[in-house]
């Protein structure tokens, strides 16, 4: 971890300012705010890229920057109620491009989420966040169900002649 | 026969004492003081900025959510809720308990260096971290035999005495970082790495 001056505190503060006001007020769900953050964040480093942070401020700064907003993101994600946590993740599901059932199946076997948290991150508050993303899967999951279920008890039943 | 025995005891008890003195200098060195003052602050800030927050432990407790999964979710995901509830409240009240035994470490080790400590402050403390780790040791058994949604008062007075703890390890830590134990801390880790 990098210690830094007060001149570079400074700037960390502006670039997380910046990085709210210009890229993530445009993403409105913490969850789709949580998963963005993440992608940001290089898997062998762990270091935050962002080339237009980076040209604004510096590498360093804008990584500190991107830190500070992934942990504010997931500190937000971790006090959401579960109800809250269906609802974003359902909206998130739909603008993901791929069927509902399809998102569901895929993230329970990949776990996305558990890649995604910050690595300072304590491991209780991880615990809850994925048990609370399981259960709001779940309920997805059967809400899908009850849908499809219902679709297809709604639709005319082929007659004994066609 | 009398006298052999007075004499026995007397050298008894000075060997003791001599072992205590000796005890006593040991942990008394900069590099132990430096790396308990560092254990404890790590600590205190686990409990302070993680586990001990009101948005965190009001989330964990919040009966709203399993509400929600009563109304919402089938029978088996109920359960699996509720079952993975309750683990993880343990996991959190066992992670208090092992904080505050640092915390207490931590106090047990270095009240004597706090000059203004009087006895009757230190039993109070003292007496603060026992009933608290007691308090965590009660509420893991409710939760145990309860779960997470009906311990309301003992999480209540388990977080109100932690934070109480959190406090005065608080002021003792400012206190000996101003009476210049952060430069033992310093030392040791330089210690650490250059051996």
């Amino acid at each position: 971890m990098t210690i830094l001056n007060a001149t570079n505190r400074m700037d960390v503060r502006r670039a997380t300012e910046d990085v709210n006001q210009r890229t993530l007020s445009g993403v409105h769900d913490v969850m789709a705010r949580f998963i963005y953050l993440a992608s940001m964040r290089d898997y062998n480093t762990g270091v935050y890229h962002h080339a237009g942070l980076a040209m604004r401020f510096s590498e360093e700064v804008a990584c500190e920057a991107l830190a500070a907003c992934h942990r504010e993101t997931y500190r937000q994600l971790v006090a959401s109620s579960l109800r809250g946590m269906v609802e974003q993740l359902e909206r998130y599901a739909n603008t993901s491009g791929t069927l509902p059932t399809e998102f569901i199946s895929t993230w329970r076997v990949l776990q996305p989420y558990r890649v995604a948290v910050p690595a300072d991150s304590d491991p209780i508050s991880t615990d809850l966040l994925c048990s609370n993303v399981n259960t709001a899967l779940s309920i997805l999951e059967s809400r899908l169900l009850e849908r499809s279920g219902r679709a297809q008890g709604a639709s005319p039943r082929p007659s004994p002649a066609q | 026969m009398i006298g052999l025995i007075l004499s026995f005891g007397i050298g008894l008890g000075l060997l003791i004492f001599l072992l205590l003195v000796w005890r006593r200098s040991q942990s008394v060195s900069p590099e132990g003081s430096g790396q308990k003052l560092i254990d404890a602050r790590h600590a205190l800030q686990r409990l302070q900025t993680g586990l001990l927050p009101a948005e965190f432990v009001g989330r964990l407790f919040n009966h709203e959510d399993w509400d929600y999964v009563k109304s919402s979710a089938p029978t088996d995901v109920q359960k699996q809720f509720l079952r993975e509830r309750k683990r993880i409240s343990i996991s959190w009240v066992r992670r208090v308990r092992t904080e505050v035994l640092e915390l207490r470490r931590f106090h047990l080790g270095q009240s004597r260096f706090q000059e203004g400590l009087s006895l009757r402050t230190e039993i109070r403390v003292g007496l603060s971290f026992t009933s608290l780790l007691l308090s965590c040791r009660m509420l893991e058994l409710f939760l145990w035999l309860r779960g997470p949604y009906a311990v309301s008062r003992a999480l209540r007075s388990t977080t109100r005495a932690a934070e109480q703890v959190c406090a005065i390890s608080g002021r003792s830590l400012a206190f000996l970082a101003a009476r210049g134990f952060d430069a033992l801390g310093k030392d040791s880790q330089r210690l650490r790495v250059t051996s």
